[in-house]
């Protein structure tokens, strides 16, 4: 069965549809004339991304999940004020700001410093520390080490530790990232560097303790 | 030299995990539930606020604190069915009695509103040691034309001892009265302490 999408000039395969503005415009036009199809290849193009975000700052899977699909369903709702004016990217740092909001709700909420993690995904053999695990007991020590580092991150300040999943985790460039959370440069530049500082510390204190 | 680029390597070493931390799948489910959900009509206001799913987490301190809140309201209503046949006299704020010139007046008078549930009765009056036990002194009036009578008398600071009495004929104790007091004669008259 054909899809809107698929009739779209320069569309592709939903996995890795939308990566340049006018195709993201034509979605979002779409979507507002009715469509509301033409939003899947946006959720598609976006959900991973999103969906660590909103893990690394809530540190559960089911948390990050409930976050991450309201959050599109807000976005959806709010479509008609989204203006991107052309500009690469703006959908996703617009969608971004709409999911740490979300989870800074829930934070408050909750009033969490720690979580457990014991739900969450580790990640592959990408996550490593500078070298290649050899052997079980090796990746199994890799793993703990990636796990540790998951819950200092978690525990780092919420306004430290979402720059630093911007930055260090999703390696966004600080235009981007002054878009999402609507800070100058120099701020951002200034929590990163102590953000690296308290999660290193954080880091230490939990590999001290384990 | 050396210290600083061990640290360079550590914070080097610390983002390429940090970066690792990306590789993770969201939920096949994710996508579907999104599309089924702004497939839905929209639901706005109370309504739409009313039919958002949330998730909902209770701490144990606050489900204690909320059985406790429960068992509060349970103890309560509980309370106020065993006492509805009867009502307790309530102290309000005294007032300085005017001296009439005719009786002693009391220098302090304490203004005591009564009041009994007595369904089926047609009188109800109150008769104590303030009135000389006259069981047609003081006659309640129907409040609420259910059943309930009540009246106010001014009464000096001390003890009181009283009883109810029905159609001119039946004495009755206070249920709800908290002390009692035998009066030798067989019968038991309810406290009243001002």
């Amino acid at each position: 069965m054909s899809t809107r999408a698929e009739g779209f000039p320069g569309a592709a395969p939903a996995a890795h549809a939308v990566t340049e503005p006018e195709s993201e415009a034509a979605l979002i036009a779409r979507c507002l004339a009715g469509d509301g199809e033409s939003f899947r290849p946006l959720v598609k193009a976006h959900e991973r991304q999103a969906f660590v975000v909103a893990l690394r700052m809530l540190g559960r899977r089911a948390d990050a999940e409930d976050v991450v699909q309201q959050a599109f369903v807000d976005a959806y709702a709010a479509l008609d004020q989204f203006d991107g004016g052309g500009r690469e990217r703006a959908f996703a740092a617009w969608f971004l700001r709409i999911v740490i909001n979300r989870c800074k709700d829930v934070l408050k909420s909750k009033k969490r410093t720690e979580t457990s993690l014991d739900a969450v995904e580790v990640a592959g053999e990408a996550a490593v520390f500078s070298h290649v695990p050899r052997g079980p007991e090796k990746a199994h020590a890799e793993s703990e080490r990636r796990h540790l580092l998951a819950r200092a991150l978690v525990a780092v300040p919420a306004k430290y530790r979402e720059v630093l999943i911007l930055k260090d985790v999703e390696d966004l460039p600080y235009e981007e990232i002054r878009s999402v959370l609507r800070l100058p440069i120099t701020t951002l530049k200034i929590r990163v560097v102590r953000a690296r500082a308290m999660l290193r510390e954080r880091f230490e204190r939990l590999e001290r303790s384990a | 030299m050396s210290r600083d680029a061990d640290l360079d390597q550590a914070d080097r070493d610390l983002r390429a995990a940090l970066r690792g931390l990306r590789e993770v799948t969201p939920p096949p489910s994710l996508a579907p539930m999104v599309m089924r959900r702004i497939a839905e009509p929209a639901a706005t206001g109370l309504w739409g606020w009313l039919r958002r799913r949330r998730r909902l987490s209770v701490s144990p301190l606050g489900l204690l604190v909320g059985a406790a809140c429960a068992a509060a309201v349970v103890f309560t209503v509980r309370a106020r069915v065993e006492r509805r046949e009867s009502m307790i006299a309530r102290q309000v704020a005294p007032v300085t009695a005017r001296s009439s010139g005719a009786a002693s007046a009391p220098k302090e008078a304490v203004v005591v509103r009564f009041v009994l549930r007595a369904e089926g009765a047609t009188s109800v009056a109150v008769a104590g040691d303030f009135n000389d036990w006259d069981g047609a002194a003081n006659v309640l009036a129907p409040s609420d034309g259910q059943g309930t009578f009540a009246g106010i008398l001014r009464l000096p600071r001390g003890t009181h001892e009283y009883l109810f009495v029905i159609d001119g004929k039946e004495w009755r104790l206070d249920p709800a009265a908290s002390e009692t007091r035998p009066d030798g004669f067989g019968r038991v008259n309810a406290v009243l302490r001002l």
